[in-house]
C-alpha cells in the first residue's frame, strides 16, 4: 500500500513538473516575438511600441537573459508563488485567479453534481425499464448530450429559460439562481458520457456470473442492479469524475462567456483575446494542478471502493485493474 | 511478402465482435461485404445518418448550387429578421443575409477545418505513438511522460492555448485542435504497436531480416490502421465541435466569411430577439456530429 501511494505521489509530482515547463514553453515556442505580440494585442496606441517599452517588458518578462537562466527563475517564481503580472490588467496574476476561482468552483460543483445524478438516473432507466423500446429510448439519449455543441446548449436554455419563461437571470455570478442554468448547460455534456459509460458498465456486470448467482438466489432485477452491479459499474465512473474536474475549466471557458460569469475559464479566454501570456501560463499550471490532485485523490481513493488495484504491490503478483487506461473527456 | 502476409493478419481482425448485438447478429447469418451492408440498412439510424452526412458534405462541396441565396452579398434589408419561413428557411439575420445559405456555405469551412485538424492529429499521433512504442526504453518514456502531462490541460484549453501563441484564424484554429488531439492518438498508437509487436508474425519479420522502418511501416501501421480509423471518425466529431467552439469564442473564421461556430456567435446578441440566428446553424453542428458519431461506431462493428 505505501509503495502505492509513493508511486502515486512521484507520478503526480513529475506531471506537476511538465505542466510547469509546458507553461514556461509556451512563451519560448511562440512563432515571433511574444514581446511585440503582447504589445500589439493590447490595443492600436500600444502597437507602436517605443523600442524602450519593447525592452521594458521584455526585461520584465526575463526574456533577455539565457534559456537556462529563464527556466530556473521560473521555476523558483512558481515554487513561490509569484507568477507574474496580468498584462492586460495590470493586476498580479494570483489575485486576478483567487478572484475569479470561486466563482468557477461553484459552477463545477453544481454541475458535476448535477451530471452525475442524471447519469445514475438515466443508466439505471436504460437498464431496468420495462420492454427493450424505452430502455434503448434511455440509452440513446445519451448520445445527444455527446454531440451538442456547449455553447449551442448554454444559448438554447439561455434562450428558453431565461428570456421565453424568465425563470433564471440571464447574465452574471450572483446568488445560487445564477448557477442553476450554467451549471445545468454543463452537464448535459459531461452526464451524457457518464450516462454511457454507466450503461456500459451495468449491461457488463450484470452478464458476470455473480449476477446469475444473485438472480438464482432469486433477488428480483433491481436488486441485482442496484446491490451487484452498480457497485462494480460505477469503478469507471469514479475515474471519469474525476478528470471531469480538471475538465471543467474547459467547459467553464464557455458557458462562463455566455452567462458573463466572471470565473477562471473566462478569464482563459480573456487572456487569450489579450496575448495575456504571463496570465495564460498561470493558467496553464493551474489546470494542470488541479488535473493533478483530483487524479491523485481520485487513485489514491479507488483502493478503498477496489481492493484489487493494490494487490499486485502487495503481493508482487500482476493483475488488478489497469489505472492508466483511461478514456479522455472532450 | 508484403501483400499476403498483411491481409492474412487481418482476417481475424474482421470477425464480428460482441459490441453491437443487431449489427453483430446481421454479420453472423453470413459474411462478405453485401450482407453486412444489409445490416446496416436495416439499421434505420446508421441510413439516416449516412444520408444527412452526405447532405452536409455536398454543402461542403457544391455550396453555390445548393444555397439559394449568396452568404454574404445577398443583403435583404426588407426582410432583415425575419423568422424561419418557405422563402428563407432558417430565417434572415440583422443585415437580411439568408441563414440556410450561411449554414450551407459555413459548411465548407467547418468541415474543411474539422478534417484538417484529424490529419493533423492522426498523422503526429500515430508517428509519435509507433516511435514511443517500437524503440521504447528513453523515447518511450519521454514521449509518454509528455503525453500525460498534455492530457492534464483539457483539450480546449490546449488548443486556445496554441491559438494564442500561433494567432486568429480558422487555420491555426484547426492547427490547435489538431495538436489537442495528438496525445489521445499518441496513446492509441503506441497500444497497438505493443500489442502488435508480440505477434508471432513479427518475428517472422524480424528474421527474415526486415529492416526497422520496414516493419514499422509495412506491419505496424497497417494492422493499427482499424483502430486508428475507429478513433480518427469519432475525433471529427470532436473536432466539428472544437473548431466551431473556438470561432464562437472569435478566434476563427472573420466576419462576414461564415463558419458554424462563427454563425451562432453572430447571433449571440440577439437571442432574446431572434432564437433561429443561433438555434439553427446550433442544430445542424450538433446532427452533423451525432451522424458522424453513429457512423463511426458502424465503422467500428465493421471492423472488429
Amino acid at each position: 500500500m505505501l509503495r502505492y501511494v509513493l508511486r502515486r505521489l512521484v507520478q503526480a509530482l513529475i506531471v506537476l513538473w511538465g505542466a510547469v515547463t509546458v507553461s514556461f514553453a509556451v512563451l519560448q515556442l511562440t512563432p515571433g516575438d511574444p514581446v511585440r505580440i503582447m504589445l500589439g494585442g493590447a490595443g492600436d496606441a500600444a502597437a507602436a511600441a517605443s523600442p524602450e517599452q519593447v525592452a521594458a517588458l521584455r526585461a520584465e518578462l526575463g526574456l533577455d537573459l539565457p534559456l537556462w537562466q529563464q527556466y530556473l527563475d521560473f521555476l523558483g517564481r512558481v515554487l513561490t508563488g509569484d507568477l507574474g503580472t496580468a498584462y492586460s490588467t495590470g493586476q498580479p496574476v494570483t489575485a486576478e485567479i483567487a478572484q475569479a476561482l470561486p466563482v468557477t468552483v461553484e459552477l463545477g460543483v453544481a454541475a458535476i453534481a448535477t451530471s452525475v445524478v442524471a447519469a445514475l438516473v438515466f443508466a439505471l432507466l436504460g437498464v431496468l425499464l420495462p420492454g427493450a423500446g424505452l430502455r434503448s429510448l434511455f440509452q440513446s439519449v445519451t448520445v445527444l448530450g455527446v454531440a451538442m455543441p456547449s455553447f449551442w446548449v448554454a444559448i438554447v436554455a439561455l434562450q428558453l429559460f431565461s428570456f421565453r419563461l424568465g425563470w433564471f437571470p440571464a447574465f452574471g455570478s450572483d446568488g445560487v439562481v445564477a448557477v442553476v442554468l450554467p451549471a445545468l448547460a454543463m452537464a448535459v455534456l459531461t452526464a451524457g458520457t457518464l450516462a454511457q459509460v454507466l450503461t456500459r458498465g451495468l449491461k457488463d456486470a450484470l452478464t458476470e456470473p455473480y449476477a446469475d448467482t444473485a438472480r438464482a438466489k432469486g433477488l428480483s432485477e433491481v436488486r441485482v442492479v442496484l446491490g451487484h452491479a452498480l457497485r462494480n459499474a460505477s469503478l469507471p465512473v469514479f475515474t471519469m469524475v474525476g478528470m471531469m474536474v480538471g475538465g471543467v475549466l474547459g467547459g467553464a471557458a464557455i458557458v462562463e462567456t455566455i452567462f458573463g460569469r466572471q470565473g477562471v475559464g473566462q478569464l482563459f479566454v480573456e487572456a487569450v483575446r489579450a496575448h495575456d501570456f504571463p496570465l495564460i501560463q498561470a493558467l496553464i499550471i493551474l489546470t494542470g494542478g488541479v488535473f493533478v490532485l483530483v487524479t491523485l485523490a481520485v487513485d489514491l481513493l479507488y483502493p478503498l471502493i477496489d481492493p484489487r488495484v493494490v494487490a499486485p504491490y502487495r503481493s508482487g503478483r500482476t493483475g488488478g485493474v489497469d489505472l492508466t487506461a483511461r478514456t479522455e473527456v472532450a | 511478402m508484403t501483400g499476403t502476409d498483411i491481409d492474412l493478419v487481418r482476417l481475424p481482425a474482421l470477425e464480428p465482435g460482441a459490441a453491437d448485438p443487431p449489427a453483430a447478429a446481421a454479420e453472423s447469418t453470413g459474411r462478405g461485404r453485401f450482407s453486412r451492408l444489409r445490416g446496416w440498412l436495416s439499421a434505420p439510424g446508421a441510413l439516416v445518418s449516412a444520408v444527412f452526412l452526405l447532405l452536409v458534405l455536398c454543402w461542403a462541396a457544391v455550396p453555390g448550387l445548393l444555397a439559394p441565396f449568396d452568404p454574404v452579398s445577398d443583403l435583404d434589408s426588407a426582410a432583415a429578421m425575419a423568422g424561419p419561413s418557405s422563402q428563407h428557411w432558417f430565417g434572415t439575420d440583422p443585415l437580411g443575409r439568408d441563414v440556410y445559405s450561411r449554414v450551407v456555405h459555413g459548411s465548407r469551412l467547418s468541415m474543411l477545418a474539422a478534417g484538417l485538424a484529424v490529419t493533423i492529429s492522426v498523422t503526429a499521433g500515430a508517428v509519435l505513438g509507433v516511435l514511443a512504442g517500437y524503440v521504447g526504453r528513453w523515447l518511450d518514456s519521454l514521449l509518454m511522460r509528455t503525453v500525460d502531462v498534455l492530457v492534464a490541460i483539457p483539450g480546449l484549453l490546449l488548443s486556445m492555448v496554441v491559438v494564442s501563441m500561433l494567432g486568429f484564424g480558422v487555420v491555426n484554429v484547426a492547427v490547435a485542435v489538431g495538436v489537442a488531439g495528438i496525445p489521445g492518438f499518441a496513446r492509441i498508437m503506441r497500444a497497438e504497436t505493443l500489442r502488435i509487436l508480440s505477434r508471432p508474425y513479427l518475428d517472422a519479420a524480424r528474421t527474415s531480416g526486415l529492416g526497422h522502418v520496414a516493419i514499422m511501416v509495412r506491419h505496424v501501421l497497417p494492422n493499427a490502421s482499424g483502430a486508428l480509423a475507429v478513433l480518427a471518425a469519432l475525433e471529427l466529431g470532436g473536432a466539428i465541435l472544437a473548431v466551431s467552439a473556438l470561432s464562437f469564442l472569435g478566434f476563427g473564421a472573420v466576419p462576414p466569411t461564415p463558419e458554424w461556430g462563427a454563425l451562432v456567435n453572430d447571433g449571440r446578441g440577439y437571442i432574446a430577439s431572434a432564437w433561429w440566428l443561433t438555434a439553427l446553424p446550433g442544430a445542424v453542428i450538433a446532427a452533423t456530429v451525432i451522424a458522424i458519431n453513429r457512423l463511426s461506431r458502424e465503422i467500428g462493428v465493421v471492423q472488429r
